[in-house]
């Protein structure tokens, strides 16, 4: 056995055990850096472990991973959301299902505005699952259209994911924001589709709400997308028209909430120091793991493994899109128990060059890759989505959960099989908007 | 020993609270070099230093905090499933592998602070500030969650001795 193999098989296999058992995913993977440079080199080798966090927090462009959870943070605690679902209702409770496609309307808004998944599925869960209930909605239905379309947070820009993954391979953040917006619009899209379809095929599962809405009450309920309108255009606005780096545009974007905040008459002392409290803690969970990974990447690189990684994947001689399948089912199981940081951090250092080699155009590889992350976070049995989820309804089982998520599952894979064929669904968008 | 570790908890929650502002000055920082540059076309050198700055200290320094808050997330689908000993034993290595990993931060990062203030280095862009005071706050930082993590071993560490549940 060589020395690579041996490698890869203790790290990964110690990872994974720690993992089983419980260890926090930062602190298994920094355990094992430096336990395995111990045995390697001994305390001299130890020094890149620490010079690799260093690098992370010398990132500006990582400054954008606070500010955008802090979007999400805020406007979890203002009631943007909630007429922002207010409107969708009115527009479209009088269809059958409207009201789940609606919950998906404002996970897709939520998404567009924030840049992880807690936000979307989170504040979606608590604004759209009480009218739900109260129409008659079956559980299944809820549960699926708030869990599904709450996993594009991290794929409708802005998105955490895909600015860690923009600097890992050096691509513009712009045309990876630009492809995750058709491609997420896109499984939204078919989302919806899947609704409607088994509205109309099961009319108890989800009925219309009787009550007939006035033209005039509509239109006035649109007034509640201003705000949100204006926060995703000071975002993708400033991004795409190359006013602003990503990291500033988070930042305008975080002015945008707060000034939509303060206009509602929103803005307390108490929003201001539970925002800036919560953001914290998420970002430390976030960041915690890239400085554990930064060195458990560093060792594994260092011994070896990577090269000899990339080597057992392209000397198989086996066809490029077996190769691809195969790239993409390693991170769907590793979506399975890992946080898609996590992923990203061991998975790109070693399949993005792979990718180069085979010619597989950049940006529609790291956005299929991204959509396989999505799936992670409604994948059994360690999704974070469903915890949400069952923490917003402790009285269904987890089991009616895993039922109730597995056809947006199975729908997210048919989209990736779809944009596999037709890739301009990804890619027309980033060419069309930069050059 | 009770106090030791409320002691580190006092630490944590007010270190926590004090950074997370850092926050607010960040988001003002970058959003006026925008409107400067944009409007006035008038760049700052030091905005995007001065953020870079910011932000690399507030990530290494809320770690501790959201260790108090619990926020470094667990998979605890086996976890759920032992009894009370079974679960110290898994607590005792969760923050032993944290004790590890901290302590090499910890004696590596001073090394890394020491070297990069003998040289007095500084950053390579216009701006040629010191950099050293952020590797400085690399080792607070580290120190912070380390002493948090050996309270948190140090406790269970007793449960184990002690026979408790």
């Amino acid at each position: 056995m060589s020395p690579e193999l041996l490698l890869t098989i203790g790290m990964f296999g110690g990872l994974v055990f720690c993992i089983i058992f419980g260890v926090s995913l930062a602190y298994a993977l920094g355990g094992v850096a430096v336990i395995t440079t111990l045995i390697l080199y001994g305390p001299g080798g130890l020094m890149p472990i620490v010079s690799g966090v260093f690098n992370y927090m010398w990132m500006l462009l990582l400054a954008a991973v606070p500010l955008f959870i802090f979007i999400g943070v805020a406007l979890s605690k203002t009631k943007i959301a909630e007429d922002l679902f207010n409107a969708f209702y009115l527009w479209s409770g009088s269809v059958r299902g409207g009201l789940a496609v609606g919950s998906c309307c404002l996970a897709a808004a939520l998404s567009a505005m924030t840049g992880n998944n807690a936000a979307s599925t989170v504040t979606t869960g608590l604004v759209g699952i009480p009218p739900m209930k109260q129409r008659g909605y079956k559980e299944s239905i809820i549960l699926g259209a708030i869990g599904g379309p709450g996993t594009m947070g991290i794929l409708i820009p802005p998105s955490i994911t895909l600015i860690v993954i923009g600097m890992m391979t050096g691509q513009s953040i712009g045309k990876l924001f630009a492809g995750g917006m058709t491609s997420g619009l896109f499984i939204v899209f078919t989302f919806i589709i899947y609704i409607l379809i088994r509205a109309w095929l099961d009319p108890s599962l989800c009925p219309a709400i009787g009550v007939q809405v006035t033209l005039r009450e509509k239109i006035y309920a649109l007034k509640s997308i201003a705000f949100p309108l204006l926060i995703i255009l000071s975002i993708m606005g400033t991004i795409f028209g190359g006013i602003a780096t990503p990291t500033e545009a988070a930042s305008l974007g975080c002015v945008a909430v707060l000034l939509c905040v303060l206009v509602r008459g929103e803005l307390s002392g108490k929003f201001i120091k539970e925002t800036a409290y919560t953001t914290a803690v998420t970002t430390g969970m976030v960041l915690w793991i890239m400085f554990g990974a930064a060195g458990f990447v560093a060792v594994y690189s260092g011994g070896g493994g990577v090269a000899f990684m990339q080597q057992f994947f392209l000397s198989s001689e086996l066809n490029r899109w077996t190769l691809f399948v195969i790239m993409q089912g390693i991170t769907f199981l590793l979506g399975m128990f890992f946080d898609p940081m996590g992923i990203i951090l061991l998975c790109v250092p070693i399949f993005y060059p792979i990718c180069q080699t085979l010619g597989f155009d950049p940006i529609w590889f790291n956005l299929i890759f991204n959509i396989n992350l999505c799936l992670g976070y409604i994948t059994p049995p360690f999704g974070y989505c469903l915890f949400y989820l069952k923490a917003m309804c402790p009285e269904i089982p987890m089991i009616r959960i895993y039922e109730s998520v597995l056809p947006y599952i199975v729908i997210m894979l048919v989209d990736m099989l779809i944009m596999t064929f037709i890739p301009e669904i990804i890619t027309w968008f980033p060419n069309f908007i930069m050059r | 020993m009770k106090s030791f570790q409320e002691t580190v908890g006092t630490i944590s929650e007010w270190s926590g609270k004090f950074v997370s502002y850092f926050i607010y000055i960040g988001i003002a920082l970058l959003a006026i070099e925008v409107v400067l540059r944009y409007f006035w076309n008038a760049p700052t050198v030091w905005a995007h230093g001065y953020s870079q700055r910011l932000f690399g200290s507030y990530f290494i320094l809320v770690g501790a905090y959201t260790l108090l808050k619990d926020g470094h997330v667990r998979v605890d689908v086996l976890y759920v499933r032992y009894g009370p000993k079974g679960k110290t034993i898994l607590d005792l290595l969760n923050y032993g592998l944290l004790l590890i990993w901290s302590t090499v931060l910890l004696t590596e990062g001073w090394t890394f602070f020491l070297r990069s203030y003998r040289m007095r280095e500084v950053d390579e862009m216009v701006l040629a500030h010191p950099v050293y005071p952020v590797k400085f706050l690399l080792i607070i930082g580290v120190l912070l969650i380390a002493l948090h993590g050996l309270a948190l071993f140090l406790a269970t560490l007793k449960k184990i001795v002690r026979g408790d549940k």
